[in-house]
């Protein structure tokens, strides 16, 4: 059984090691300017990270086609077609990731048309992993005492 | 003996019904609704796909028309007739997938220009048809 | 002692639905499922004239697209195989003709079927043949999901190969051992929450002294629901109905058993998730495999269709021939070789901490049957993450399925609206977690059965209990973080 314990010590350090990554300490909350570009099927940043309270500033440029920006959980909306940018303006409030998605049929995978907004920390993330540890530990427990 | 005949007759009615009776009734709904007004189909694609379609329309003057200009392309287009002043006031945008109606009755004839109105590839500039209104 | 899944439900728990008023004279007509495969065909017609009509254009916009991979394939990962298990299976349309071809009729039962009736070749009777052709459907996912005239021909090849194998194999080979999605269904419907069983083993055991079928000349060890009689068709999936000890994966929940036993014996039975994972019968290497495709293919579908990355969105929609090759053999190295191989390390882990005298393919096939739970909740995660923002163009092409202009009923106009987006990452958290105990507790009980005593067991398990938990944060972190 003493080999057993020290297996689950070592994951369990090797978890919550990680965890704390994800924990970043947040910066002081500043103004953003991001320029996004969009093109057949993606975006330019692919992923664009801010820290919660920022208040950012998206330009949204297309350079090929009429493309929309449309943000899950904030739900702010703006569209562009080559030579008209569009642009939001919103504070980040809510943590975590954030789907960008197309929001004007641009092509056959336009639906797949994607980018993230990352708001830090990620409390959610956070959270969620916790509670998966939780599980794996409770039920290494529940086994150990069950079979004795 | 004869019961059962006619229970397979009906469950094979049924499923004719479900699918030579469903294509048959979409063309006839179709059919009806292009017969309550005189209706000319255009299909818009960008210029690499085969760009207006046809790309050349007749009309007859004073003849009333309704043009049905079905977007199926992946991006979205426009519809305009600049010297007829279709689509300037207020301008037509057909998204993917979606279709315009536009009823006109010709007032003058000569050949006109009907171009896209929204920037829908790098060829958009080249995405023009005709319109070709005859005296009656 | 009794076994409960998640400490809560009795392993052995039943409630027979039929015995609700109405529900078993409703699954004897013989009028149950035929009506159902006649909307579905009504339903099918259209999607095939949409896919034909739409060709190329927007999938977004049309029917068939919308119908099939939004509307049906959630419903199949939410809603049907979950709770119903392979219900879709009795309602498909697709198979119908080459049924009704076999049948010479639609309601009536004439057991002597049309066709050659050959027998199924024993070599491939099990999965790795779907398998195969499910990851080959994968390699078109990007048409499939985005031009109509894809769709259009899976179906018609569905369609056709149905009709011609059932003129050649018995009864309903082509969905047992070729369908594509049929061996999803299969594996996964050992989580569903329902099955059917006979309702009393004991009238199943005294039934083979049947005196009418010694009568009729048939072999009397058969019972009428493996051979068939006036009432009904010998199981058309080649099940043994009255087998309690058999799992979900090859019933296609036809209902005929219901109408040829003549002890009215058969149950459609509610009964607690997962529980078929815990039989230990007939656990193979082509179901392993089938779980660990599932799920790698959750992932790589996820990042083409969820994901960032421009490049990955190029390779599955063929811009470039190198990008599309690259899409097939990375896609293909990660679900046959890789997944499967880091699961290899955790099980031979978990073997030699346990000691165990068993060989170690064993020990792997067990322990890779606790990956349908996550698996399946991974598919939901992710189709809960496409229904949300995407299922309000299905209120667009129902009023306008063929993109005429149409305007049924008056929603043509309704335009694309994401639902609820900001919920969708809680209910994946929940989801998945939900999926990680399930798959902890089905590894806790299969550890048991595998391993000799308890220290062993507990020892076997750890690997495993830490595979499924870095898994399922991997899968937490790619979907929501």
């Amino acid at each position: 059984m003493k080999n057993g314990k020290l297996i689950l010590l070592i994951i369990i350090f090797v978890l919550l090691t990680s965890l704390s990554l994800t924990l970043a300490q947040p910066e002081a909350p500043r103004e953003r300017e991001i320029t996004i570009e969009a093109y057949k099927f993606a975006y330019n940043p692919e992923i664009i990270e801010v820290n919660q309270g920022d208040k950012v500033t998206i330009r949204f440029i297309s350079t090929d086609v009429h493309h929309g920006l449309y943000i899950d959980g904030y739900e702010l909306k703006t569209d562009a077609i080559p030579g008209h940018e569009g642009e939001i303006t919103f504070v980040a409030n809510k943590t975590g990731k954030f789907t960008m998605r197309c929001s004007v049929t641009c092509g056959a995978f336009h639906p797949y048309m994607i980018s993230y907004l990352k708001v830090k920390p990620d409390y959610r993330l956070f959270g969620s992993i916790l509670l998966a540890l939780i599980l794996f530990l409770s039920s290494i427990v529940l086994m150990v005492r069950k079979e004795r | 003996m004869q019961k059962k005949q006619i229970v397979e007759i009906i469950a094979g009615l049924m499923i004719i019904t479900a699918t030579a009776g469903a294509i048959a009734g979409t063309f006839l709904y179709e059919d009806m609704l292009n017969n309550e007004r005189k209706t000319i189909v255009i299909l818009a694609l960008a210029l690499e796909f085969g760009n207006w379609s046809p790309p050349e329309i007749k009309l007859v003057e004073g003849e009333p028309v309704r043009l049905k200009i079905r977007n199926t392309d992946t991006v979205t287009h426009g519809f305009a007739v600049p010297e007829l002043g279709i689509g300037i006031d207020e301008p037509v945008e057909i998204k993917a997938g979606h279709v315009a109606k536009i009823d006109i009755t010709p007032t003058k004839k000569g050949t006109f220009l009907y171009v896209c109105t929204v920037w829908c590839s790098k060829q958009h500039p080249k995405m023009v048809g005709r319109i070709i209104i005859s005296e009656k | 002692m009794k076994d409960k899944i998640l400490g809560i439900f009795p392993l052995d728990w039943r409630y027979d639905i039929t015995s609700l008023p109405y529900v078993r004279s409703v699954l004897k007509s013989r009028w149950v499922p035929f009506l159902i495969i006649v909307f579905n065909l009504f339903f099918f017609t259209i999607i095939l004239m949409a896919g034909v009509v739409g060709g190329v254009s927007a999938g977004n916009y049309n029917f068939a697209i919308m119908f099939v991979w939004i509307l049906w394939w959630v419903m199949l990962m939410l809603v049907f195989v979950p709770f119903f298990s392979r219900i879709w299976c009795s309602t498909c349309p697709l198979p119908a003709f080459g049924e009704w071809i076999q049948r010479l009729g639609f309601l009536k039962v004439r057991n002597k079927l049309f066709g050659l009736n050959r027998k199924w070749p024993k070599q491939l009777k099990n999965m790795w043949l779907m398998n195969f052709l499910f990851l080959g459907t994968t390699y078109t996912t990007g048409f499939l999901t985005t031009r109509p005239i894809a769709t259009f021909i899976l179906l018609m090849a569905i369609i056709l190969g149905s009709v011609v194998l059932s003129t050649v194999f018995e009864r309903r080979s082509f969905c047992l051992y070729c369908c594509p999605v049929s061996g999803f269904q299969g594996l996964y419907s050992n989580i569903a929450m329902t099955e059917i069983r006979c309702k009393d083993p004991e009238v199943c055991r005294n039934h083979n002294v049947s005196t009418r079928a010694k009568a009729l000349g048939c072999d009397y060890q058969q019972r009428d629901c493996v051979r068939g009689n006036e009432n009904g068709y010998a199981c058309p999936w080649l099940e043994v109905p009255f087998n309690q000890n058999r799992r979900n994966t090859y019933c296609g929940m036809c209902f005929e058993c219901f109408k040829t036993c003549p002890y009215d014996n058969m149950a459609f039975n509610l009964r607690p998730p997962a529980t078929d994972l815990v039989l230990d019968k007939k656990r193979g290497l082509d179901e392993a495999w089938k779980a660990f495709m599932m799920l790698g293919i959750a992932i790589f579908f996820f990042l083409i269709m969820q994901g960032p990355f421009g490049f990955l969105k190029d390779w599955a929609n063929a811009k470039t021939l190198a990008g599309y090759l690259s899409y097939i053999s990375v896609h293909s190295t990660f679900n046959l070789l890789i997944f499967p191989g880091i699961f290899f390390v955790f099980s031979y882990a978990s073997h030699a901490l346990g000691r165990t005298e068993l060989p170690l393919k064993r020990v792997f096939i067990n322990f890779s049957y606790t990956l349908v739970p996550l698996g399946l909740m991974a598919w939901i995660a992710f189709s809960v993450g496409i229904i949300f923002a995407n299922g309000s163009y299905l209120i667009h092409v129902i009023s306008d399925p063929f993109g005429w202009g149409w305007n049924l009923l008056g929603t043509a106009n309704f335009p694309w609206t994401p639902f609820m987006t900001g919920m969708v990452p809680y209910m994946q958290i929940g989801g998945l977690l939900l999926g990680l105990a399930l798959s902890l507790d089905i590894g806790f009980k299969i550890a048991r059965q595998t391993f000799k005593n308890r220290d062993e067991a507990v020892m076997g398990f750890y690997p495993i209990a830490a595979f499924l938990t870095v898994t399922t944060m991997f899968l937490m972190w790619l979907f929501t973080g």
